[in-house]
């Protein structure tokens, strides 16, 4: 009986500075915020209840509900291109190959810059009028391409998007790829197994539960990141870019960013909160499905 | 026999492989020269149409301009002040947080992971007016601590720690009690050391996102003495001017630290997985 107090008492001390915390600058902040979407409050004087105004303003704005939109078409494309690449790189980098941990670091190193200041690097390069794709392009003899029209903007973004992604997920996929033992592929080839094979009978089941994690991390970080658009083109042009998470950004701090909209903190709220559900499906939908196909699996 | 293991590497798939990973290494790497190439220039000689693909002249100023047009020395000690502190303690809270979640008896162990994951759910943008509201009330405002304080917590951090430990055997533990170690033993002398390889990855995220934060640095902190790199950066990087040459410079400056720490967690991320072998 001691023992087992004893046991919990030490528990309790293994969780408690991290329940502090998430109470009172996690959960706390929440609740508000679902007190808060119920008020009208402009950041400056007094909040007003203002009932339901709030929730009915998400249904009727059309600019939101095409920047959920753009957020679905940046994210999956995003993931579309990162993840492939970085299990490949991963993979590749596992194995005995001169020169790997130098590659590493090289593959490593955009995640270890700023992707604010990235996208001002990104902008040389990719801007219409002198950047240097557009000069090389010239070169060779191919006519310009203005990279961040209405049409080619997203897809840019999604490509330096991918850029500085890549790295992140690769480190990821090794730490997994490291836990596999070895003696596993020796005996695969020793049955005479090819190398799609291995890949597809050994390390993607082994690499499962990392796979889990990383494919979480992938779609939520996918869903909320707007850093780099933010610089490249703020949303525009016209709306073309807009992701949710930059939009609500610029509810709660427009002055920051430059744009004329009015600070809502009410609104703000309500549109936080539809957000925050909107990724809390997807990725519940995501735990869902892949405890079902482990489920098929074992 | 030798000639099936020596499969794999046969010439064609090597060459190709070498060649993909090559290729990729130049798409990676060239913005980064093209970063470096800004930094050596003046403003005229980047906006020159038809372009200079070296610049004309390596212009050393912008290394130099850079530490007296901002603060840099005291951002960067600002900054690597911050981050090490939030790294060193976010990786230990976290780690506890998981190894209970992992391997000991929580009462409403349901609830609390529910909490977590509400928190890992949840955007920070939903939630920072109301976090700064309570870091306010608290009177931690423009200080160091207030904002190390928001950065503890990371839902990210306990999930992919307590996927680690959940793969120690459990054996290990009863053995340690059987030897009388305190489960605070088992958590600093077992299960720690083993997990040096996740300790490590995790370690390098946060450093490199501590690093790079620039929105929260921007909200909670105001006075000079307290800023970091990254709004230091930021005012060459105006509304309406954008000093590209001093912008750069002070990037390539403020990333080697980041570089160095890599290379050293690399490493020892690697021995360590060689060394313990003890994994599954």
């Amino acid at each position: 009986m001691i023992r087992r107090w004893k046991n919990h008492a030490e528990a309790y001390l293994f969780v408690t500075p991290s329940v502090i915390l998430t109470v009172t600058l996690g959960i706390y902040p929440i609740l508000w915020a679902l007190r808060y979407m119920f008020y009208d409050y402009k950041g400056y004087g007094e909040a007003k209840f203002s009932g339901l105004y709030n929730i009915k303003r998400l249904f009727r704005d059309d600019y939101l509900w095409d920047a959920i939109g753009n957020t679905f078409v940046f994210a999956s494309g995003k993931m579309i291109l990162t993840l492939p690449i970085a299990l490949l790189l991963a993979v590749l980098l596992n194995g005995k190959l001169k020169g790997k941990n130098f590659l590493r670091g090289i593959y490593f190193m955009p995640t270890i810059f700023s992707t604010a200041v990235m996208a001002v690097v990104f902008y040389l390069i990719f801007n219409s009028y002198n950047g240097l794709l557009n000069q090389i392009l010239n070169m060779i003899g191919v006519p310009a391409v203005d990279w961040l029209n209405m049409q080619n903007a997203m897809l840019t973004c999604i490509i330096i998007a991918a850029w500085g992604g890549i790295g992140n997920y690769m480190l990821l996929f090794l730490a997994g790829l490291q836990g596999i033992p070895k003696d596993v592929y020796e005996s695969a080839e020793l049955d005479g197994a090819t190398g799609a094979r291995r890949f597809w009978s050994i390390t993607v089941p082994m690499l499962g539960p990392v796979l889990n994690i990383v494919m979480m991390l992938a779609i939520m970080s996918a869903l909320e990141s707007y850093e780099a658009i933010m610089v490249l083109t703020g949303g525009g042009p016209s709306g073309a870019t807009e992701v949710m998470h930059l939009y609500l950004y610029k509810l709660l701090f427009p002055v920051s960013t430059g744009e004329t909209m009015a600070q809502d903190i009410g609104y703000g709220s309500a549109v936080a909160m539809l957000l925050a559900l909107i990724v809390g499906a997807i990725t519940g939908l995501y735990l869902y499905l892949s405890r079902k196909l482990n489920d098929i699996y074992s | 026999m030798e000639a099936i293991t020596k499969s794999k590497w046969d010439r064609p798939a090597y060459l190709l492989v070498i060649m993909l990973l090559i290729a990729f290494s130049i798409a990676t790497l060239f913005p980064f020269l093209w970063m470096i190439s800004t930094s050596l220039r003046t403003d005229v000689d980047l906006f020159k149409n038809p372009m200079n693909w070296i610049p004309s002249s390596l212009y050393l100023n912008n290394y130099q301009e850079v530490w007296t047009a901002i603060p840099f020395g005291q951002y960067f000690l600002n900054t690597f002040k911050l981050t090490v502190i939030i790294t060193v303690l976010q990786v230990i809270i976290c780690s506890m947080a998981a190894y209970a979640f992992a391997k000991l008896k929580v009462p409403f162990k349901k609830t609390v992971f529910l909490l977590f994951m509400t928190n890992l759910m949840m955007p920070w943008h939903s939630i920072m007016v109301p976090q700064f509201s309570v870091v306010s009330e608290l009177g931690l405002y423009n200080t160091h601590t207030g904002y190390v304080l928001i950065q503890l917590f990371s839902g990210f951090g306990i999930f992919l720690m307590r996927q680690f430990f959940m793969s120690l055997p459990n054996e290990l533990n009863e053995a340690a009690r059987v030897d009388g170690y305190s489960e605070w033993q088992i958590f600093w002398r077992i299960a720690m050391p083993l997990s040096a390889p996740s300790l490590s990855t995790f370690a390098i995220f946060t450093f490199t996102f501590m690093w790079n934060d620039y929105l929260a640095p921007l909200i909670y902190l105001n006075d000079d003495s307290l800023k970091t790199l990254q709004l230091g950066l930021k005012a060459f990087q105006t509304e309406h001017t954008m000093d590209y040459g001093l912008l750069m410079a002070g990037t390539v400056l403020a990333t080697i630290p980041m570089i160095v720490v890599f290379l050293l967690g690399e490493r020892f991320f690697i021995q360590s997985v060689a060394t313990t072998g003890m994994k599954n």
